[in-house]
């Protein structure tokens, strides 16, 4: 049990030199990969059953000393944030296995060995403690990657391979020289000591100094997220990246920007967040309209999609920078939503893919006739995306705006058309491809075969179950979201807010993870804590 | 000051591979055999290796006033025989196929070490030119060791032209300096009117050597000209040696500390990253880019010793190592696939090679990788220790520098992974058979890649590397009071 998390995230690691000692056989490598990522999926869960929901701290904790002479340690941990972003890249590996299963037939080894690579470098990524552990995993989940789109991608591939290499190791060569200098500031990597002391007041950074090492970290999340003007890579990456490629990068990489800027960028430099803060809700609003308004617009079914990501991500980073609770719940909720949906979505592209060899939605239409199957899952998935009540990306919407609400009405107005364009684009998509007049060359499409509903049996189960049962997952994220907001020093303000207004719907703070039909009920209690920690 | 038995010992790595170098001699005086010529050369290599991390070999000593043995050069000693082994397990297959005549080659080799060698102690001005001439002499001859082909004659002519009027700015130099202040050795304090041009003279010599800018003209057809074996030789030992030299002849002579000095190193350092990497970009030859990375590299090791202190020092002796070890990796996969007269140097060339050569495609690209400077790679440690001795003495102009130059830089290293990765042509590429000893090195190499990027504990700082500078220093100081 102690050592479950160190498991978790070298068993894919593990399998992938594994392979490079097996031969050539395509059909054992692919057992032994769908084994391991299986294996580390199925371990994962065991994180969620030893995961203590009420407390804040980091659990299984593994701290190692790694380098001396600058004191690196390998030092790792899992709280309410990272937990269910472990969880979806377990997940979302497993599917990645499967679905490249019988579309990757080139260089299989070498795939999946890269697969498997990607996934530990992804889980380290949210378990780092120290900050240059932080930054080496960030930077290894890059290599895997960028082959990954380069080698199995589409035509343009090389382009879009090295495009997002270089926006993202731009972005990042900025984090390292920030996290140098936090390191000369404070003489520590340990992101726990250093925000720990910020928190109690004990270590101080000069406004100017936060200033620019928030600029540091922050362009390189927003870059990852991607957050508007820098977000040109992704519809690239995404549309010349394999499947397994795209749901991977929409599905995981995309958040590790998102979960930067929760992890780091509120509680290590609150000043600065504030103040930058209303320039970057601007970017997030000016994003999600943009991406919504782009998607509508384009000829390409999976660019549409990359486009639907940046909108969404946008509704993300809005949530975020409200330093609102329930907004910031929200924005966690929705970042693993949308790395089911549109993991989801950009697996069924995939699959329409392999069977017309085309993206281009002119040359779809009426798929719905020859595949009713994939019609239906394509139709959940889209209706998830779009925020449809009792789906999984609703819960997440409602909350971020509830919270945004908090910060600014209009902030809300503005991020509620998301929901209405992404009807829009979504339906408007939906109806192109999949219904009207089959052409002649779709007529005699197979419908989904018992591996590919094995696939997206899980990924749709698991929609219903977060639009449903959100209160099990809320529950978990809650006391973590609360403790960054704390420990910035962000909440206190935003509380005295949210008391000021006499909402039916809002009760009192903290309560995220009660459902707001029994949160009416329970406004009546004086004391929101007493419901958090019972 | 005489030379005793202590001394002799302290400096027995030059003289064992003195003698190396005499024993190859009569070896081909009698019989040629190119593989006695490369294992004797190698044996005295690695035997030189031993005898200077011998028991006795611990602290400072000053052997006659040209050579001062301390853990500095202890350490760039053991580097820089690492790297002549590696460069000759390199040349063996190479030579092989290509060379009729290859057991000289052995000799030159073996001469150019020594001098190489002589450079991380000298403590003296004629130390540093001896050694710097016991190293170029015999590169002419190495550039132009295949003289059957046109492009290494004009590689080892513009060389010696080049190093020839290094030379005279270098004298010219430690004239001036010696009419300041009458010594020759780089601890003398000079203060006068002509102490600054002459250190500045000194630096253009030391400049052209280490191909920084605004004196990089020559590298990259030097390199594209070398065989490749010379070429890793030329990357690594040659340029290792003058760093060390370098660093040591600026904190010994106090010059560090004068503002001229810094300035000009200032600009040296960030003109080099960035011309390096900008001029890198467009290149489709291996060679000539690996030339236009290595002017990068310098620039990064410039900003190390500008930068100046003991973590500095430090750094620059670990970006040394961490660069000599990922350029031999390139140059010697490089050579060990040159097929006769052929060496696959052009991009298209390289095509498709990890699918024909996976073990040599993947080296190539962690070379490539450990230049860029990706993480678990030495590469980015030797990177990391550079800005962490910025950060700390906040040196941002020349940190932002390096981390904007290797955002750049990655474009290229990049584009020769793409061609390694992609498909490979029809018909495929006709590489070299590699041989062991080549692999055997390349290994070795890629062991230190790997290793030192993921568990960088060296016990570096175990040695006083900057104690020894210092020290010397002070004593210096010291006498002249």
């Amino acid at each position: 049990m102690r050592n479950l998390l160190n498991v978790v995230l070298f068993l894919p690691s593990v399998g992938a030199l594994l392979l490079l000692f097996l031969p050539r056989r395509p059909s054992a490598i692919r057992i032994i990969a769908l084994v391991f990522s299986l294996a580390t999926f199925v371990l994962s869960l065991g994180l969620l059953a030893g995961f203590q929901a009420s407390s804040a701290e980091m659990q299984f904790i593994t701290d190692k000393a790694w380098i001396q002479s600058p004191t690196i340690r390998y030092y790792i941990g899992v709280d309410g944030i990272s937990l269910f972003l472990v969880l979806l890249v377990t997940f979302l590996s497993v599917l990645c296995v499967l679905v490249s299963w019988r579309s990757v037939q080139e260089h299989v080894k070498e795939f999946f060995f890269f697969l498997l690579l990607l996934e530990t470098g992804t889980i380290g990524v949210f378990l780092a403690l120290d900050l240059l552990l932080f930054y080496v995993f960030w930077e290894v989940t890059l290599v895997p990657m960028y082959f990954l789109i380069g080698i199995w991608g589409h035509e343009r591939r090389i382009y879009a391979a090295v495009k997002f290499f270089l926006y993202t190791s731009i972005g990042s060569l900025l984090m390292l020289v920030g996290i140098i200098w936090l390191h000369n500031v404070f003489g520590t990597f340990d992101y726990l000591s250093i925000s720990h002391g910020i928190a109690i007041g004990a270590l101080k950074l000069s406004y100017p100094q936060q200033f620019w090492l928030f600029l540091a970290f922050f362009v390189a999340f927003a870059i990852k997220v991607p957050l508007f003007p820098l977000h040109t890579w992704l519809p690239d990456a995404h549309v010349e990246a394999p499947t397994a490629g795209s749901v991977m990068l929409a599905g995981v990489l995309l958040k590790m920007g998102a979960y930067g800027m929760l992890r780091f960028c509120l509680p290590l430099f609150p000043d600065a967040a504030q103040h930058f803060a209303p320039a970057i809700i601007a970017l997030a609003i000016f994003g999600i309209i943009y991406g919504a308004l782009v998607s509508m617009v384009q000829p390409d079914l999976k660019k549409l999609i990359a486009y639907s990501s940046v909108s969404h991500l946008g509704f993300v980073v809005l949530g975020i920078f409200c330093f609102n609770e329930i907004a910031i719940a929200g924005a966690l909720y929705q970042m693993i939503n949308h790395g089911v949906s549109t993991g989801m979505l950009f697996l069924l592209v995939g699959m329409i893919y392999e069977r017309s060899h085309t993206r281009e939605i002119s040359r779809m239409g009426g798929l719905a006739t020859p595949a009713p199957a994939l019609a239906t899952y394509f139709l959940i998935a889209s209706l998830s995306s779009i925020g449809l009540p009792l789906l999984n990306n609703f819960v997440g919407e409602f909350l971020i705006l509830v919270g945004v609400k908090q910060a600014r009405l209009l902030y809300t107005v503005l991020g509620a058309t998301a929901a209405v364009l992404s009807a829009i684009y979504m339906l408007w998509m939906y109806q192109r491809v999949f219904l009207g007049e089959t052409a002649d060359h779709n007529k005699h499409m197979p419908d989904l075969n018992a591996r590919e509903k094995l696939i997206l049996f899980p990924a749709v189960a698991l929609m219903v179950i977060m639009g449903i049962f959100s209160p099990y997952f809320l529950r978990r994220i809650d006391a973590s979201t609360a403790a960054i907001l704390n420990k910035g020093g962000l909440a206190p303000k935003q509380h005295v807010r949210i008391n000021d207004t006499p909402h039916p719907f809002v009760g009192s703070p903290g309560t995220v993870s009660v459902p707001w039909v029994s949160k009416r009920m329970h406004s009546a209690h004086p004391s929101g804590d007493s419901e958090r920690r019972p | 000051m005489t030379l005793d038995a202590a001394g002799l010992l302290a400096i027995l790595p030059l003289l064992i591979i003195g003698a190396g170098t005499m024993a190859v001699m009569a070896a081909i005086a009698m019989k040629r055999n190119h593989k006695a010529a490369a294992a004797l050369s190698f044996a005295a290599i690695i035997v030189a290796l031993i005898s200077a991390w011998m028991p006795s070999s611990v602290g400072t000593r000053a052997v006659t006033p040209l050579l001062t043995v301390d853990d500095y050069s202890r350490f760039f000693t053991t580097v820089l025989l690492v790297l002549s082994a590696g460069v000759i397990l390199v040349s063996f297959a190479y030579l092989d196929t290509t060379a009729a005549r290859r057991e000289e080659y052995y000799l030159l080799l073996l001469t150019g070490t020594i001098g190489a060698l002589v450079l991380p102690s000298a403590s003296h001005y004629v130390a540093l030119f001896l050694g710097i001439e016991l190293l170029s002499i015999p590169l002419y001859a190495l550039l132009a060791y295949l003289p059957h082909r046109e492009r290494p004659l004009e590689a080892g002519l513009k060389y010696l032209v080049l190093a020839g009027a290094s030379s005279a700015f270098l004298l010219f130099g430690i004239a001036l300096l010696y009419a300041e202040t009458g010594s020759m050795a780089f601890g003398a304090v000079a203060a006068g009117q002509l102490a600054t041009p002459a250190m500045v003279l000194i630096l253009v010599g030391l400049g052209f050597k280490l191909a920084i800018v605004p004196f990089h003209l020559w590298t990259a057809d030097v390199y594209q000209g070398a065989p490749a074996p010379v070429g890793a030789f030329i990357a690594t030992v040659s340029k290792g040696a003058v760093i060390a030299v370098t660093m040591r002849l600026l904190f010994e002579s106090g010059a560090l500390s004068w503002t001229a000095v810094r300035m000009l190193l200032m600009i040296m350092a960030l003109g080099s990253m960035f011309a390096g990497n900008v001029l890198a970009l467009m290149q489709t030859n291996v060679k000539r880019l690996l030339a236009y990375s290595s002017i990068s590299h310098l620039g990064y090791v410039l900003m190390g010793i500008q930068i100046g202190g003991a973590l500095a020092v430090r750094a620059v002796a670990f970006y040394v190592m961490a660069y000599t070890a990922s350029v031999l990796l390139a140059f010697g996969v490089v050579s060990a696939l040159s097929a006769g007269q052929k060496e696959p140097e052009e991009l298209s060339e390289l095509e498709g090679l990890f699918w024909t050569r996976p073990w040599m495609g993947v080296m190539l690209t962690l070379s490539m990788m450990s230049l860029a400077g990706v993480p678990l790679t030495v590469g980015f440690m030797g990177k990391y220790y550079l800005l962490a001795a910025g950060a700390d003495s906040s040196a941002w102009l020349l940190s932002i520098g390096l981390v904007v130059t290797s955002a750049i830089g990655a474009y290229y290293y990049l584009r020769v992974v793409v061609a390694i990765y992609s498909s490979p042509p029809e018909p495929t590429q006709a590489y070299q058979r590699v041989t062991w000893p080549a692999s055997f090195a390349l290994m070795l190499a890629t062991a230190v890649v790997l290793w030192l990027g993921v568990y960088p504990r060296l016990g570096l700082h175990r040695l006083d590397l900057a104690g020894s500078l210092r020290s010397a220093e002070q004593r210096s100081t010291a006498t002249t009071r």
